[in-house]
């Protein structure tokens, strides 16, 4: 009774087989692609507009670029969601509200950071009031461009799907387990305006 | 008209057609008030914006001022500066008494430049955070984080 791939078969007890096969589909890895594959098409943005770079965000999930054939569906509220793009500049006003807002998403969650101001502050690089996305929250990938095309972010999308396919983790995973606390907004703008 | 001035109930601006200046420089607080109550009393009947530059030693002070009602006045943006040396907190009366709409911006001015308007009705910050730890962000001698090789000081 029961059985397995690779010619395993189990037999005896339903319960006791049922979760020898259970524990046979995880350790092969086959509820963890599967777990991916869901993620990899449901990667839904929260839609925190910090800057101009949202226009572009805001362009890519419209009709013409259409970034929901990618499963990439906007979202008001956090807590359905499993991705953050940071939408560009980030004041120190704002950094507390993407460090609050990411806070509020449920695990697993990936950060893109879009356009030269996420990356380094761009055109208000060494300003009083500019934080880079990496000092808020851990960032998966960095998308260059002032602001990036749509097909940019397009290509975001399908860097982090193909991430996911091959099981890398979150980089909220690596970097809070590394971290010896977790820094909350107040740690955040204090280190910014030193 | 002339090419370099222009008089307005006995006030003299300094022109420059091209790039549309029309500024009057006041010698000190007194002066200012008094240089506002008459430009107010010609048709000059709100102020556009406020702001300070950084002269290195000194500030300059600066109201735009501009009118709706009268047509003639209207297309110009005068200029109304008070320099005065720099130290930690400047003193300068403030012009909401006058033009009322100078409020918000006489404020932003105040936590950018460090220029207390004295007379001020609520002379708090607006926009920078609460508990920003820097003093007069857009002074030149306030401390940048990063190496400034890539920024024209
Ligand atoms: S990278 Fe360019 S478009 Fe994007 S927020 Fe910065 S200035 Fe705006």
């Amino acid at each position: 009774m029961g059985g397995g791939a690779d010619g395993v078969a189990y037999f005896g007890n339903l319960e006791t087989v049922s979760k020898k096969a259970v524990s046979f589909l995880k350790k092969q890895g086959y509820v963890k692609s599967m777990i991916n594959w869901g993620d990899k098409f449901s990667l839904w943005p929260v839609h925190l507009m910090t800057s101009c770079c949202g226009t572009e965000f805001a362009a890519a999930s419209g009709p013409r670029f259409d970034l929901e054939r990618l499963g990439f569906l906007p979202f008001g509220g956090p807590r359905q969601t499993n991705l953050i793009v940071i939408e560009g500049t980030t004041t120190l006003k704002m950094a507390r509200s993407v460090r609050i807002v990411w806070e509020q998403m449920p695990a697993p969650k990936w950060v893109i950071a879009m356009g030269a101001c996420a990356m380094d502050g761009g055109i208000f690089y060494d300003s009083y009031n500019t934080v880079p996305a990496r000092d808020i929250v851990p960032v998966d990938i960095f998308l260059a461009g002032c602001p990036p095309r749509p097909e940019a972010l397009a290509r975001a999308v399908v860097m982090l799907q193909e991430s996911i396919v091959k099981n890398r983790p979150p980089a909220a995973d690596i970097q809070v387990a590394a971290a010896p606390a977790t820094p909350g907004p107040k740690d955040v703008v204090e280190a910014v305006s030193k | 008209m002339t090419a370099a001035s222009r008089v307005i109930t006995g006030i003299t601006f300094t022109t420059d057609e091209a790039k549309g200046i029309f500024e009057v420089e006041a010698s000190d607080g007194a002066h200012l008030l008094d240089l506002a109550t008459r430009l107010k009393a010609a048709g000059f009947d709100h102020c556009l914006s406020v702001t300070a530059e950084d002269l290195g030693d000194r500030l300059a002070v600066l109201w735009h001022i501009s009118s709706y009602i009268n047509r003639e006045l209207s297309n110009m943006n005068a200029q109304i500066k008070l320099i005065v040396s720099k130290s930690d907190n400047v003193e300068v009366p403030t012009l909401t008494g006058i033009w009322e709409s100078a409020n918000f911006l006489e404020r932003e001015t105040y936590e950018m430049f460090g220029v207390v308007f004295k007379g001020h009705p609520d002379m708090r910050r607006l926009l920078l955070p609460d508990d920003f730890a820097g003093k007069w962000p857009m002074r030149k001698d306030f401390p940048l984080k990063k190496t400034p090789w890539r920024v024209q000081k």
